[in-house]
């Protein structure tokens, strides 16, 4: 019975493999793309002096042919060396180091919130009444058009301002300050994730409560205790787990607008203020990473999810 | 097709009664977008003042009738702003769409008529675009062309291209493998025909839900491009630079330009929702 599963782990990591391999080729040739000298592309929005724009040429090696440059970058990054930053006039690892800890953080907190919230909203919207069912229907709908930077304004003024429970700027300092300063922004970046989450819990766990397994269930008279958790909520997991873990894979491209909006250093916001500066060494290391974090879970969700569905591990699904 | 167009199909003529049968949410919705379309195009012929005027000694005035929203920070009238800003707000995310969907829609189809190592191929093409988020590509393409209108748009019409053109290959092979196509293909009908005659027909409402979704997410990120000020620059404005020029004054006390931005978009992106919603539910097209 284990077989299924172990094919479709290796298949699903030989994909990661090949996607990063084409994502690292990708972003990496984007110094191609720039009009104009790559060297001077790669200093960014300063105004390279020779001396610097020979540092460029010989640390990117851009005498080298394209192959050879992206191997060595690449030799690079297995190795810890990100590179320099011309804008910042320091090594990527440098800049990013002390900023990645908060940004994780953030996005392990939206995630725990998405999960508890958006699961328990859905669950409570399919089996409570109608008018509960309703009134969640309205929150998620309207939860699901508030972008992050506008749910951040509202929390600021309301419980940052307003009535001053949360501090308005910055990450804190030691880890129990840092979950106190990462609430407000945990909460907008989790928003219409949650409300996503919860519609798909709502629309599976109810699928599930229509489904002929259940329906003998209740006609034998069995107590709505006894067939939700086993029969209802475990088939309805599956789908719930693996829409609640995209959503937490996208939560990393989400730390962008919620750190900026909330002025926390992270590699959002860092990835922001480089792209503005158009500093590319910086950008194309955070941009990886948050492709390769992105591929990386969701690789984990799928296979997850084949472990608590087996059903899916046969059906042969791409996600 | 506008959802008046649905409801038209119905037999008792009274407005009212098509209205009501298709839902007061969804009307509301579509008038509002109605609303905003005509607002994009007459927008600075209507605006009470000049979008840029500086009027330095009424700087945050509330709302009055002078200002019916009020003014920000340098005097400038709120309302004027968000009038004026409609367009390039719904310009960038109707581009995206166009684009996105005019690939995607095309990808699709071959994909599912030729079958085979292409479709296979582009599968997998389509998975590693996947993996790309259409907010990083943006910034990444920020930082090659630098901020501005266009080089966000190119990248999230990119960035959408995966998101449109997988959903639509399931429906579009499943349609090619019902009986009518083998139908057509002997008795000779010529591939164009049965495309832009039959499949693209019959694939219509998908697409044109398809679509409505994505123009609400489009609006989302574009919005956040510019939020993050990645977008268009000052003095143009769009509303995502609203909520981000307005963010000092929040914590400064004068809310008014950020929340009535914000509230703009939290409503047109909750009507396109709900007109996608509805549509999806009247074309019986499943979604996700």
């Amino acid at each position: 019975m284990h077989y299924p599963l172990v094919s479709l782990a290796m298949r699903k990591v030989g994909e990661l493999v090949v996607t990063l391999f084409v994502a690292s080729v990708l972003i990496f040739s984007l110094v191609a793309l720039v009009p104009g000298d790559p060297a001077a592309a790669l200093a960014g929005g300063t105004r390279p002096n020779p001396e610097t724009l020979a540092a460029i040429r010989r640390q990117f090696r851009l005498d080298d042919p394209i192959w050879q440059r992206y191997l060595g970058w690449i030799g690079d990054l297995f190795t810890g060396n990100l590179g320099t930053s011309f804008v910042y006039r320091a090594n990527v690892t440098d800049i990013i180091g002390p900023r990645i800890g908060t940004s994780l953080l953030l996005v392990a907190y939206s995630a725990l919130i998405i999960l508890v919230v958006g699961v328990g909203v859905g669950v409570a919207g399919a089996l409570g009444n109608r008018v509960v069912d309703r009134g969640l229907s309205v929150l998620t709908a309207i939860a699901m058009g508030a972008p992050t930077f506008v749910v951040a304004i509202f929390l600021i003024s309301v419980f940052a301002l307003g009535l001053g429970w949360f501090p308005v700027f910055g990450a804190g300092d030691d880890f129990g300050d840092q979950l106190y300063h990462l609430t407000l922004p945990a909460i907008a970046m989790s928003f219409a994730y949650f409300a996503f989450v919860a519609r798909i819990t709502r629309s599976s766990v109810r699928g599930e409560m229509f489904s002929e397994h259940v329906e003998t269930a209740r006609s034998r008279g069995l107590a709505p205790r006894q067939y939700i958790p086993h029969h209802v909520l475990r088939n309805a997991s599956a789908q719930i787990f693996s829409v609640a873990g995209l959503t937490i894979a996208s939560l990393f491209a989400a730390t962008v607008v919620a750190e900026q909006a909330f002025g926390i250093n992270g590699i959002g916001s860092l990835l922001v203020q480089s792209a503005a500066r158009q500093d590319l060494p910086t950008v194309q290391i955070i941009s990886l990473a948050m492709v390769f974090a992105f591929v990386v879970v969701n690789t984990v969700v799928d296979i997850v999810n084949a472990a608590i569905d087996p059903r899916t591990a046969t059906r042969g699904r791409t996600a | 097709m506008s959802v008046a167009q649905l409801a038209a199909g119905r037999s008792t003529p009274s407005v009212l009664r098509r209205a009501s049968s298709v839902g007061w949410l969804t009307v509301a919705s579509t008038v509002w977008m109605l609303v905003l379309v005509i607002v994009a195009v007459i927008g600075p012929l209507v605006a009470p003042y000049d979008p840029t005027a500086l009027d330095l000694m009424n700087v945050y005035a509330g709302p009055s009738s002078a200002h019916l929203l009020g003014t920000d920070e340098t005097g400038r009238d709120i309302l004027s702003r968000l009038l004026v800003g409609t367009a390039p707000t719904l310009a960038g995310p109707a581009l995206v769409v166009l684009i996105a969907g005019a690939v995607g829609v095309l990808l699709a189809l071959s994909m599912a008529w030729l079958g085979g190592r292409f479709d296979a191929f582009l599968s997998r093409v389509l998975d590693i675009m996947f993996a790309f988020p259409g907010i990083i590509v943006a910034i990444v393409a920020v930082s090659i062309f630098g901020a501005g209108f266009i080089a966000p748009v190119i990248a999230l019409s990119i960035a959408y291209i995966p998101i449109i053109a997988r959903i639509l290959r399931t429906s579009a092979i499943r349609q090619r493998n019902l009986p009518y196509i083998a139908a057509l293909t002997v008795q000779g009908a010529s591939p164009a025909r049965m495309w832009l005659t039959h499949l693209l027909p019959n694939l219509l409402p998908i697409i044109t839900v398809q679509l409505v979704v994505s123009f609400s997410y489009a609006i989302l990120d574009i919005s956040a491009i510019s939020y993050l000020g990645l977008g268009l620059q000052p003095p143009a404005t769009d509303w995502g630079l609203m909520v981000a020029s307005g963010q000092p004054a929040v914590i400064a006390g004068h809310p008014g330009q950020s929340i009535s931005a914000a509230v703009v978009i939290v409503i047109t992106v909750v009507a396109l929702n709900l007109i996608g919603d509805r549509l999806g539910e009247h074309f019986d097209v499943e979604q996700r």
